[in-house]
This record gives C-alpha cells, sequence and structure tokens, in this order.
C-alpha cells in the first residue's frame, strides 16, 4: 500500500511511458482490432454487393425468369464456387424494400409493378401495386431481392454487435 | 583541442543527459511519435484498402458484364453465342480499372475460359452453359478478382491481405441455344 502510495504522490519517471501505455491499451489497439474487423465487414459487403448486382443483371437480361429461384439459385450457386464468403438467398424477405409495394415476409425475387399516368413528368407521383395497375396506367415491371453473408470478425468488439456478423442487401430492381 | 562544457567526455554525457530535464517534451514526442505516426500511416492503408476493394468490386462487375454482352452480341451475327475470348476480357479489364489494381499482358488464343495473372493480381474467367441441367439461365460468365493487397510503410514486412471478388453475368435469352465457347 505504500509503495502504491508513494507510486502517486512522487512517482514521476517513465510518466510519458505510462501515459502510452494507457492510451494503446484503451485506445489505440481497440481501434487497430475496429479496423480489422471493419476490413472483415466491407470485403464481405462489396462481396454481397457484387451478388446482388449479379441478381440484377440476370433479371434485365432474363426478366420472364427473374422470379424463379432456382435460377436464381443456379446464380448464387456459381458465385459461391469461388467466393471466399457463402452468399445465402433466403427464402423470405426479411426487411421490406422502400418504396414497393412488397413487405418482409414475402417470397425472395418477387414480382410487382409500379404505376404511373403517361406521360411522365417531373410531376408524376407513381403508385405501386402487388400485380396490376389501375386502367390507363403505363406499367413497370419490379422484381425485389435480398441476399445474405456471414463474416466472423477477428476481434469481436464487447458491445452489442453480434459474432458473425450477418450482412444483409435488398433492393429492387425495374426489368421492363 | 577545448572541450565545450555542453560536449564532456562520453560517460559523464550519457549521465547527464539521463538526468536532464531540458527538451523533455520533444524526447516525449520522439516516444510518443511512433505510435502516432503508425496511427497515420495505418489510417491512410486503411484508405487505400477500402479504394482497392472498390476497384475490384466495380471491375469485376463491370468486366463480366462487357463479356455477357459480347457473347450476346454474336447472336446477332451467327445465330449462335460464340463467347469472346479471354484476350478480350483482359482488355476491358484494364480499360475499366481505375488504376488502384494492375493492369494485366493480354494473351492471344481464342479461348475464352482460362485465367491471367500479374503479380498480385489474377483474373479468371469462366464459362457455363447451365442448359439443360438447371433451370434457364442459359450461357453465364463467372468472372473472379483476386488481388493481394499490400499496404504501403511496410515493405516486407506485411504479407498482404487477399481480396476477393466474384460475380455471375448472364448472357441474355441464352437458353436453350447453342453455344461454342472453349
Amino acid at each position: 500500500m505504500q509503495l502504491i502510495r508513494r507510486f502517486l504522490r512522487r512517482g514521476q519517471r517513465g510518466s510519458v511511458s505510462v501515459e502510452f501505455a494507457i492510451i494503446a491499451t484503451f485506445f489505440l489497439l481497440p481501434l487497430l482490432a475496429g479496423a480489422a474487423d471493419f476490413i472483415c465487414i466491407i470485403t464481405a459487403q462489396a462481396q454481397l454487393n457484387t451478388s446482388l448486382q449479379a441478381l440484377y443483371f440476370f433479371a434485365w437480361t432474363n426478366p420472364t425468369a427473374a422470379s424463379t429461384t432456382s435460377d436464381l439459385q443456379v446464380i448464387i450457386t456459381a458465385i459461391n464456387k469461388t467466393s471466399n464468403f457463402t452468399i445465402t438467398l433466403p427464402a423470405t424477405l426479411t426487411k421490406a424494400p422502400a418504396n414497393v409495394s412488397v413487405t418482409s415476409g414475402a417470397v425472395n425475387g418477387i414480382a410487382s409493378v409500379g404505376c404511373f399516368l403517361p406521360p411522365a413528368a417531373s410531376t408524376t407521383t407513381f403508385t405501386y401495386a402487388a400485380t396490376t395497375c389501375p386502367t390507363g396506367d403505363t406499367t413497370m415491371n419490379l422484381v425485389t431481392y435480398e441476399v445474405k453473408t456471414s463474416v466472423s470478425l477477428p476481434f469481436p468488439l464487447p458491445l452489442k454487435i453480434a459474432n458473425p456478423f450477418v450482412l444483409t442487401a435488398i433492393g429492387t430492381v425495374q426489368t421492363s | 583541442m577545448i572541450r565545450s562544457p555542453e560536449f564532456p567526455r562520453r560517460g559523464a554525457s550519457l549521465r547527464r543527459f539521463v538526468l536532464a530535464r531540458g527538451a523533455v517534451a520533444s524526447v516525449e514526442f520522439a516516444i510518443c511519435g511512433l505510435g502516432v505516426f503508425f496511427f497515420i500511416i495505418a489510417l491512410l492503408n486503411l484508405g487505400l484498402l477500402g479504394f482497392s476493394m472498390s476497384d475490384l468490386a466495380r471491375t469485376i462487375q463491370s468486366t463480366a458484364r462487357y463479356a455477357a454482352v459480347t457473347a450476346a452480341n454474336s447472336y446477332a451475327n451467327n445465330s449462335s453465342y460464340t463467347c469472346p475470348s479471354l484476350g478480350t476480357v483482359v482488355t476491358a479489364y484494364n480499360s475499366y480499372t481505375y488504376g488502384a489494381l494492375p493492369t494485366l499482358a493480354v494473351p492471344s488464343g481464342t479461348t475464352s475460359s482460362g485465367s491471367q495473372t500479374n503479380g498480385n493480381m489474377t483474373l479468371t474467367t469462366a464459362w457455363t452453359n447451365s442448359t439443360g441441367s438447371a433451370g434457364s439461365v442459359g450461357l453465364y460468365v463467372t468472372l473472379t478478382g483476386t488481388y493481394t493487397w499490400k499496404p504501403v510503410g511496410w515493405p516486407g514486412a506485411f504479407s498482404g491481405i487477399p481480396l476477393k471478388i466474384s460475380t455471375v453475368a448472364t448472357v441474355t435469352y441464352s437458353s436453350g441455344v447453342a453455344t461454342s465457347c472453349s
């Protein structure tokens, strides 16, 4: 106890080293650990976004098959053969995409429509429907996809960040 | 030779240096500065890594779509799908990259599937015709870019981070149509 008191009162030598040790322990090392986790997450997110883009491109090039789950699975399986991360195609959507009449729980790859009165102008207000548009409206066909992956963090943070960390990408694309 | 009182003999000089209280801030900065510079270089490298990752993902996507569209265009001339050669795909890759990735030498020949490497960068192209066995996807290309990113500031001390992006691009309405790809 006396030693500690003496250290706290009189010890001035090596104060820089002590300060650096404190900063390194509570600031620099956690920051580097977070950076390593961040690298893993952004690489997984890049692969996830690329996979979603592959589904978009399939929908543009094969609009009649855009909602066929077996075809979507062929694409995801081909990607997973060479990818560092395992991309999955959930059977149903876990989130509701914005501005589309699709709710969470819908089948992955679900088709929907967007409706507007021609000619389209800056003041045109789109409406969205599940299958058909009101009579007289122009219809654009939409399809919504969701892909997921998970990444094991090398330095799991003692916060409310799950490990493995699950990443989700969801989006809607116009096919015609 | 007249020795300055500020520069006495070596033993005394070292002892005086240890006991001296002058220029403490400089000494502290010399110690902590190493950590600070390490931190700054780490931040710089984090940005470079993000740039490389972004460039890799965008370049692979664009190149795969170029390859698929080139194959689709061939149908108009030949009434069958002809896949572009690896050299054509590599040329597209070289034109799409921002510069964070190394360019690749363009191989000769008509072979469509294969890989091309330059140092840390490898581009692999594989064509598949799934007609008859896996629904109506038809002809598609799987393009994989593998790049071992190495940070600046640690030459030889760090083996690098392997980055890999893989994507698939499908050829328009190629299901059930004959292809001539090798």
